[in-house]
């Protein structure tokens, strides 16, 4: 054991992985701080960059744009009120009022040592539980991971944005289309309709990069590449967080830490809800609630640290289990596929110098992110200038490479066209695409555990009924029962509720990236989180 | 689709339609997928339920969560911001052509030619006006992708016709 953590340690402070490392940082802070440009996209655009390098130098650039990109997106929320990337959103509630009260340098600071901090906790929390539910993982049997592919599934469908019915249908068209082309066990052609190229099935980089880059920018040539600041980004006032601020800052830090980690580590969750629910338990266990939304340090610390915290978090399922806990976990199991390796508790046997350099990884890039941040922090402003119009024609080239490149075929480019247009009116008709990402990656588990449990079963299917399994699929229907639940109490006073301040995160956030909606729930507390209609992806 | 609804008690005839487009789009789906999967036959060795049993098993949850999507009540959209422009589909429409055209012409012309035409066109779509912006990009986007992919990254792009110039 002690010798894995050595030999991830040696292979991640190699030169190479080092420098994809702060490459990636920096992509990632460009990436972030550009609004309409999400983490998920930023990664599923890059992939290509990994191909030609080894899984750990590739994992690495990946990690550092994942984790940077989380930090910088709060960046224009704090400074112009428009969240970098939509899981940003709720670092503006207090990050912005900070700004009109003339202190967004300190705003800007307290978002990057909350980073930090977050990022630390997120990834030693990841380091000591990941090997730990990797040895459970060994024990699990066919029929718990059908089962747990399809909890996964119903998990994401219900937290995401739109209805459940959609997340759910999302989801089904993700495990769908995983099914076309050979089948696994007997090496029977399905569903190819006569298409030979669909007899080795979809590869899912091609499919991931149309969902995610070309239907974007289809997006923001209907919205014309527009974003609309509402304060100046020349006067941001002092960068010191002084020691008053220090000592308001610490029950979000404290909070929002090990909580993040927690709310990452379901599947379908990521910064965004983390971020919200720190925010709201800082909140809700603080005695003076009167200046929250009103600049109040606890607020940014607590989003920011539970916000960078459940980045980390979002790879402990993909790592242990194979099965991603967010789209951007999806993203970065293509960075193993293409060397042909396969996340999951054998990887953990087989690779651990990569697992472990992994875990070295997520705890090393909050400090990059924070030597980055410090030197960069004064011109990180500066970025906001950059004119989309010009982005987004370079950004499609690197989709077409990266769709290609996977195995050199024009077919692979075509079916990123196709999906691109796919998801650019499933965005339209709120229906949303994470699912559907989750559905192709966990298809063939899930597929493998359905067949495989039932021949151990003598072609019975009453494995379904096992202690574990059943269990699962209880916790399925309880998942989905809430989630219907709550969108009919919602749907009665959700455009009622609103105050103040969340309406402007709404207004800001909706006028960026067209849907997000964020939504206060309870009147009487104030409480705070994300509600159905808001985006899915960091 | 719903850009700018309007806020009616119990519903929105927009997002119903929306509903009714999504379940219809997936039952199509899904009788695609039961056409494809009845295809397939192969002896199913032993107690395997066989290579239709899984798709089978999906397409049904598929086809149900369809219809209860079609009956489903919808909820109210939120409401558009005033504030933003409209939204332009004409644009987005042609930029989903030039990008059509671009896949299409990737294999004849390689990828430095294709990508410098739908780079010029892009950026003409986003209003770009300045013809030295459109052209010095057009040339140094493409020609900087595939030089660093090709030459520092050894990943092949295809060359076309321009292959012996490269």
């Amino acid at each position: 054991m002690m010798s894995d953590w050595a030999s991830g340690l040696t292979a991640v402070l190699a030169p190479l992985p080092l420098l994809m490392l702060v490459v990636g940082v920096l992509a990632g802070v460009v990436i972030g701080a550009l609004p309409g440009l999400t983490a998920v996209m930023g990664v599923a655009v890059l992939l290509p960059f990994t191909f030609a390098l080894d899984p750990l130098p590739g994992m690495m650039l990946m990690v550092g744009i994942y984790t940077s990109a989380i930090y910088a997106g709060s960046i224009p929320a704090i400074l112009i009120r428009v969240p970098g990337t939509p899981s940003s959103a709720a670092a503006l509630l207090d990050g912005y009022p900070m700004t009109k009260q003339g202190h967004a340098g300190r705003a800007l600071s307290l978002s990057l040592s909350s980073s930090v901090v977050g990022g630390l906790i997120g990834g030693v929390l990841l380091a000591i539980f990941a090997p730990l539910l990797a040895s459970v993982a060994l024990q699990v049997g066919q029929a718990e991971y059908f089962m747990i592919a399809l909890f996964a599934l119903t998990i994401i469908a219900s937290i995401s944005e739109g209805s459940l019915l959609k997340g759910l249908l999302s989801g089904l068209l993700g495990l769908l289309i995983a099914a076309v082309g050979t089948d696994p066990l007997v090496g029977t052609a399905r569903m190819t309709l006569g298409v030979s190229e669909l007899r080795a099935g979809f590869d899912f980089i091609p499919i991931l990069i149309g969902l995610f880059g070309v239907a974007e920018a289809l997006n923001q040539f209907r919205r014309r590449f527009e974003f609309e600041g509402t304060a100046s980004t020349s006067r941001l006032g002092s960068f010191r967080i002084d020691r008053a601020t220090r000592r308001r800052a610490w029950p979000g830090y404290a909070v929002g830490g090990p909580l993040g980690f927690l709310i990452g580590v379901l599947p379908g969750t990521g910064g965004e809800v983390g971020s919200f629910v720190s925010y709201n338990e800082t909140r809700r266990l603080s005695k003076d609630k009167s200046q929250f939304g009103k600049g109040d340090p606890r607020g940014l610390a607590a989003a920011e640290t539970g916000h960078n915290s459940a980045v980390p978090g979002t790879l402990a399922p993909t790592l242990t289990l194979g099965i991603p806990g967010n789209a951007v976990a999806a993203v970065m199991i293509g960075v193993l596929t293409v060397h042909g390796l396969r996340p999951g508790p054998a990887l953990f046997e087989g690779q651990p110098e990569l697992v472990y350099g992994i875990f070295w990884g997520f705890i090393l890039v909050p400090l990059v992110v924070g030597i980055v941040g410090l030197l960069g922090i004064k011109l990180w402003g500066q970025l906001l200038r950059v004119p989309p119009e010009l982005l987004w024609p370079t950004i499609l080239a690197l989709c077409t490479v990266g769709a290609f490149a996977i195995r050199n075929s024009f077919f692979d480019v075509l079916v990123m066209y196709v999906f691109g247009i796919v998801g650019f009116f499933m965005d339209r008709a709120k229906v949303p695409t994470t699912p559907l990402v989750i559905g192709l990656l966990v298809g063939p588990i899930a597929e493998q555990g359905f067949r495989r449990a039932t021949i151990l079963n003598q072609g019975s299917f009453s494995w379904i009924f096992d202690p574990v399994p059943f269990v699962l699929l209880v916790l399925c229907v309880v998942s989905m029962a809430v989630s219907l639940l709550r969108s009919r109490s919602t749907a009665a006073t959700d455009y009622d509720n609103d105050d103040d301040v969340l309406a402007g995160a709404t207004t800001d956030s909706t006028r960026d990236h067209g849907h997000e909606e964020v939504s206060s729930s309870d009147e009487k507390g104030g409480a705070i989180e994300p509600c159905q209609g808001s985006r899915e992806e960091d | 689709m719903d850009d700018n609804p309007k806020r009616v008690a119990g519903g929105n005839v927009g997002s119903r339609r929306t509903n009714v487009m999504v379940g219809v789009a997936f039952l199509a789906v899904t009788a695609v997928g039961l056409l494809g999967t009845s295809f397939a036959e192969a002896p199913t060795p032993g107690s395997d339920p066989g290579p239709k049993s899984y798709p089978y098993f999906v397409l049904v949850l598929m086809a149900l969560c369809s219809v209860l999507v079609l009956l489903e009540r919808p909820r109210q959209p939120p409401l558009a911001d005033p504030e933003a422009a409209p939204p332009d589909n004409r644009t987005a429409i042609l930029a989903a052509v030039a990008l059509l055209l671009y896949v299409i012409l990737l294999e004849p012309l390689g990828y430095v030619l294709s990508s410098a035409l739908f780079v010029a066109g892009a950026l003409l779509l986003a209003r770009e006006r300045r013809w030295y912006v459109v052209l010095v990009y057009a040339l140094v986007i493409p020609l900087g992708v595939y030089l660093l992919f090709s030459s520092a990254l050894s990943i092949a792009l295809p060359t076309g016709v321009v292959e012996k110039f490269l």
